[in-house]
């Protein structure tokens, strides 16, 4: 089903939809719908905010999802254990801050390839910052900087530093005379860098500062805003199969398996448990399936057209780059199921803290989709927009 | 010592078997209920052309065509390998009553292998998961699976990966199952062969 958002036919169905509920109310009010704080864009007109987001979206405001600029997707990505700070021996020393940039590029020439990457920790790093061991000196209205180095690793001897450092003590001498100028000291400094800016705050007291430049691992990055807007269109389509689910007596949650090179949408299912009597029949589950049985299809039909004339279609290997969307953080059955298929990347709303598989925060915390022990990632990212109103499932409830 | 449990688990090997001779990664399973096998199932990822088709959820399903979704509460699963993270969420959720299984699943193993989602905290009651059962049927069923897939291989890989291994490294039983419920499970054997085995390695390792 191609996303059409908006259409007369989505519209008739969703005001259909709405009226069932609204009659159905007492029957079913074990899923009371959430009312999350509702953003004033999004209320209806006409009081119409108890028919929530479906009936609002076939109503015209479909739109206000699409069209909305904000970034609302955050990547579900944390790190994976607690970082032990480990330590490396470094040479500094105290250099007038006037010269600072000549000692840097003097000393870069001069010293070897350190074997240690040093790029997380400051280079410079002001007198008060680093007076741990020093005590602070009023010296003179000079500024002074303590300067990294490099390891002791890359050089061993103190004398060669000394020697190093031999040229920029003329360079400085002339006006400033302190006798901890230009002399060598060994400090500890944290090896690695920190995951997060946090660990990189704690691990910079009593050793050499770290400079906190952010880590690939840890950094919430931004989807690119055609994925955003593919996303946004087709979360509407999750809402609607929702509030069909819902007036079927299922569970409302929802998934639709998107291709995005093209942007269709590949299988769409919601969760049957209750009316198939099992309680696996988890909508995540049957979109793989559904893939897989198109695919079957698919190759059925090309043996019996084939002529040998016409190419081969090239095969798709489970649902290898395919995407899924959908409303509720998978638990760790449909999140496995992810991995076991291929998944690229995972789409969802609304976390789900007891059951889901996804976020360390979620259940047990596997971490399903990042986790190292499994042979395959896939990212995950998770809608932190504007309150989208989804009917409340209850948390015991492994979506 | 053979227990009921290795009766029912020779069931489920003759559904690996059968996955074996239909080209696919030789798993089988039972589903037993009131002492008699109530389903069967077997791997049937490669002709569904689908990766979540594992012999747990086709014996599932087979039992739910004829029986409500409560049964399981009463039901236990013998499973020729560890049930995946994703079985191992199902069963879970299936409310099953205990899992025998045969050799351990260190790629994918979620009853305490990889993750213990059998027994994490979680939303439904943990289940017993019991490791052992004819595992080196099970191993060798695999091994001979994937040996052939390798002969198969369009640039078949060097020699030594065409070579049928025959020997076992050691279960360690203590990683699944609890230490007083190894000799009702397993026998007294178990339990001496289980401390003659730690003597050897507390040996070798001194050495």
């Amino acid at each position: 089903m191609p996303p059409s958002v908006g259409s007369s036919r989505t519209t008739t169905a969703s005001t259909a939809g709405t009226e069932t509920y609204l009659h159905h109310k007492h029957a079913h009010n074990h899923h009371q719908r959430h009312h999350i704080s509702l953003s004033s864009s999004l209320s209806a007109p006409g009081g119409a905010i108890v028919s929530g987001v479906p009936g609002a979206l076939g109503s015209g405001k479909s739109h206000l999802l699409a069209n909305s600029s904000a970034r609302s997707f955050v990547q579900v990505k944390l790190p994976h254990e607690r970082q032990e700070l480990e330590l490396v021996d470094v040479w500094a020393t105290l250099i007038p801050a006037r010269i600072a940039s000549s000692v840097i590029s003097h000393i870069r020439q001069e010293l070897p390839n350190d074997p240690h990457s040093l790029l997380h920790l400051r280079r410079l790093v002001k007198e008060t910052d680093l007076n741990q061991q020093d005590g602070v000196h009023k010296t003179s209205e000079h500024v002074f900087l303590h300067l990294l180095i490099c390891s002791i690793d890359a050089v061993p001897s103190e004398d060669e530093i000394r020697r190093t450092l031999q040229p920029m003590t003329e360079l400085a001498a002339a006006k400033i005379n302190d006798r901890r100028l230009f002399v060598p000291v060994i400090r500890k400094a944290p090896k690695y860098p920190a995951l997060t800016k946090q660990l990189s705050k704690e691990w910079s007291i009593g050793t050499w500062p770290i400079m906190w430049r952010g880590n690939p691992n840890a950094i919430i990055s931004e989807l690119p805003s055609e994925d955003e807007l593919l996303y946004r269109k087709n979360i509407e389509n999750l809402l609607q199969l929702t509030e069909k689910a819902r007036n079927d007596g299922e569970i409302p949650i929802a998934t639709l398996i998107v291709d995005p090179i093209t942007c269709e949408t590949v299988a769409s299912a919601v969760d049957t448990r209750n009316s198939s009597n099992n309680p696996l029949a988890h909508s995540t589950m049957a979109c793989i399936a559904k893939v897989a049985d198109n695919e079957r299809l698919r190759r059925q039909c090309e043996v019996a057209t084939r002529d040998g004339t016409t190419e081969q279609l090239p095969q798709a290997y489970l649902c290898h780059n395919l995407q899924l969307i959908t409303t509720h953080e998978p638990c760790a059955m449909c999140s496995m199921a992810m991995v076991h298929s291929r998944i690229s990347r995972l789409v969802y709303i609304k976390n789900m803290p007891r059951s889901g598989g996804i976020d360390r925060s979620s259940g047990a915390g596997y971490g399903i989709h990042w986790s190292k022990q499994l042979n395959w990632r896939f990212e995950a990212w998770k809608w932190e927009g504007q309150d989208i109103l989804l009917y409340d499932i209850g948390e015991a409830i492994n979506a | 010592m053979a227990t009921v449990h290795h009766e029912f688990m020779k069931a489920a090997l003759r559904m690996a078997n059968l996955a074996f001779d239909s080209d696919e990664v030789p798993v089988g399973c039972v589903y037993v209920h009131d002492g008699k096998v109530i389903a069967e199932g077997m791997n049937d990822t490669n002709r569904s052309l689908c990766g979540t088709r594992h012999a747990e959820f086709l014996g599932m399903e087979k039992v739910l065509e004829t029986h409500p979704a409560s049964i399981f509460e009463q039901t236990d699963l013998y499973v020729t390998v560890e049930p995946c993270v994703m079985c191992a969420s199902a069963l879970r959720q299936l409310k099953i009553r205990a899992v025998y299984f045969g050799c351990a699943n260190d790629r994918f193993g979620g009853c305490g292998s990889v993750l213990r989602v059998n027994s994490d905290p979680g939303v439904e009651r943990p289940f017993p998961a019991y490791p052992g059962f004819y595992r080196e049927e099970a191993i060798m069923l695999l091994r001979r699976f994937y040996l052939q897939e390798n002969e198969k291989a369009p640039t078949p890989k060097t020699k030594k990966s065409r070579e049928l291994k025959t020997d076992f490294s050691p279960l360690d039983l203590g990683k699944y199952v609890p230490q007083a419920e190894i000799e009702k499970l397993y026998g007294k054997e178990m339990l001496e062969k289980l401390a003659a085995a730690a003597a050897e390695a507390e040996e070798s390792d001194s050495m």
